[in-house]
């Protein structure tokens, strides 16, 4: 047997002789898969499906966070607020001038 | 010493249709799963998976067939070799070590050199089974399918120098297991 494995040729030789023997059950079921294969509906990727749930996903996810988003007006007004008060107190010296006038430490 | 009828070979040019190329190549496709998997129910079982898979290229051109049809094969093989080995024990039967015997007609010529064929070609499966598996997929693609080294390294997924330096390596682990049988 170790002698035909120098020569190519008689491998092959071998090898379709062993592919022409094959048992009639093994044939049948080769037969049988290659025509379940053919028969089978074409597999066609499915681009528009996975791109109509990308798109779903995406909008569920913005609507979510659209729901889940704080009420803005509550911060802005305490924030004008602290920044009118400082304002205040920076542009009208008057009130540090009364205070300076009026002893009231004393009373 | 090998002897038998002439035996029409393998044809070169482009298949007519894809039914036509996976008729042809069925049988074939079944020795290559067959040597790599050890099961007959396994390689049966991946040749129908590439010959499903296979349907999804008709498409393409038909010189493109063979090498995409023999890599998508090697890797349900490879697949399933995996699947295998890692099946748990309880489910091992007593044939995952050395493997099912091979699938064989009881016809041919003539019952000696039918037997003599069988043997030789069960001998040289046993020696392939025993080969690391990218020296198997090169000596079974390149000499036994007779492909050129261009599909057969498109096939392996690597270049066509690695075939060549996995093919040398797989005939020179053939010919110590052939002249040293355990």
């Amino acid at each position: 047997m170790s002698r035909i494995l120098s020569n190519d040729e008689q491998l092959r030789t071998l090898h379709q002789q062993a592919v022409q023997s094959l048992s009639p059950s093994t044939l049948a079921r080769l037969r049988a898969g290659r025509h379940a294969a053919v028969a089978a509906p074409r597999r066609r990727p499915a681009w528009w499906l996975a791109s109509a749930f990308a798109g779903v996903a995406a909008l569920g996810i913005g609507v979510h966070l659209q729901m889940r988003a704080p009420p803005a007006p509550a911060i802005a007004p305490m924030v004008a607020a602290l920044e009118d008060t400082g304002s205040t107190f920076d542009e009208s010296p008057d009130l540090y001038l009364w205070l300076g006038g009026t002893d009231l430490a004393m009373e | 010493m090998l002897v038998s009828s002439p035996v029409p070979p393998i044809a070169a040019a482009p298949p007519a249709s894809l039914d036509a190329f996976l008729a042809s190549v069925g049988p074939r496709a079944f020795r290559f799963a067959e040597a790599g998997l050890r099961h007959r129910e396994d390689a049966l079982d991946a040749v129908q998976d590439s010959l499903l898979r296979m349907l999804d290229y008709r498409d393409k051109p038909g010189e493109e067939w063979p090498p995409l049809f023999w890599s998508i094969l090697r890797r349900r093989v490879i697949d399933l070799q995996r699947r295998r080995r890692f099946r748990l024990p309880f489910w091992r039967d007593n044939v995952d070590a050395d493997g099912e015997p091979i699938d064989w007609a009881d016809e041919g010529p003539g019952p000696a050199q039918a037997h003599e064929q069988r043997a030789q070609y069960e001998e040289l499966v046993g020696a392939l089974r025993l080969l690391p598996a990218r020296q198997r997929e090169a000596f079974t693609l390149r000499v036994l399918q007779d492909l050129d080294g261009a599909t057969t390294a498109r096939a392996m997924g690597c270049s066509e120098g690695a075939v060549k330096t996995h093919l040398a390596r797989a005939r020179q682990a053939l010919q110590t297991l052939m002249e040293n049988p355990t």
